[in-house]
């Protein structure tokens, strides 16, 4: 499930700077609040192997 | 229980609060009447679908993430739009309206009247599923 930075500081029930998930958003028009600069992608979660690869 | 002024509407707008922009709001809830007629009655209604409206008047603000960021991208497309007659916590005496799937057809991004005058910008939605809440 994709994930969001909350950019601005007028999202509803999320302060700036928490992060929330299309489940939060329900409802809402996800690409129009992308668009307008309100939450920012922040892409998928990186994979455990990913992780232990970098500390490697 | 007293008789409210509307002072602190809370209006927000696909999960984007814009209350300290907007001015004014009018929700219209119906359900349409549908003849029910039979002979030998009189004329007789059932109720048919939901068409609801809702008008909300705010003051123009090219910001960023702000009015003009804010509804731009939505006209054309179905959204959520919530409103509650105090920005408090919703209750029993504060219920909140949660307009869902409503459509917004068009938006006129400058209005600009009288020299010097603010610019307020009218939303219509219409359509969608509404539903009342009191907790």
């Amino acid at each position: 499930m994709a994930q969001f930075k909350v950019v601005s500081s007028r999202l509803a029930g999320h302060p700036q700077g928490s992060l929330v998930s299309e489940t939060d958003l329900e409802g809402a028009n996800i690409s129009a609040l992308v668009e307008a600069g309100h939450i920012a992608s922040i892409g998928s979660k990186p994979s455990k192997i990913k992780d232990q690869k970098e500390q490697e | 229980m007293a008789i409210i002024a509307f002072k602190d509407v809370s209006v927000t707008i696909n999960s984007v609060d814009l209350s300290d922009h907007a001015n004014s709001a009018t929700l219209t809830y119906e359900i349409e009447q549908q003849d029910a007629t039979t002979m030998g009655g009189n004329r007789s209604f059932v109720g048919g679908i939901q068409n609801n409206t809702l008008e909300v008047t705010m003051y123009q603000d090219f910001a960023a993430s702000e009015v003009e960021a804010t509804i731009f991208p939505l006209v054309g497309t179905q959204t959520t739009v919530v409103l509650k007659p105090t920005s408090s916590v919703v209750g029993a005496d504060n219920p909140s309206y949660t307009l869902a799937d409503c459509f917004l057809s068009s938006h006129t991004p400058i209005a600009a009247g009288d020299v010097g005058a603010t610019s307020p910008v009218t939303l219509t939605f219409t359509g969608g599923t509404l539903t009342k809440a009191t907790s």
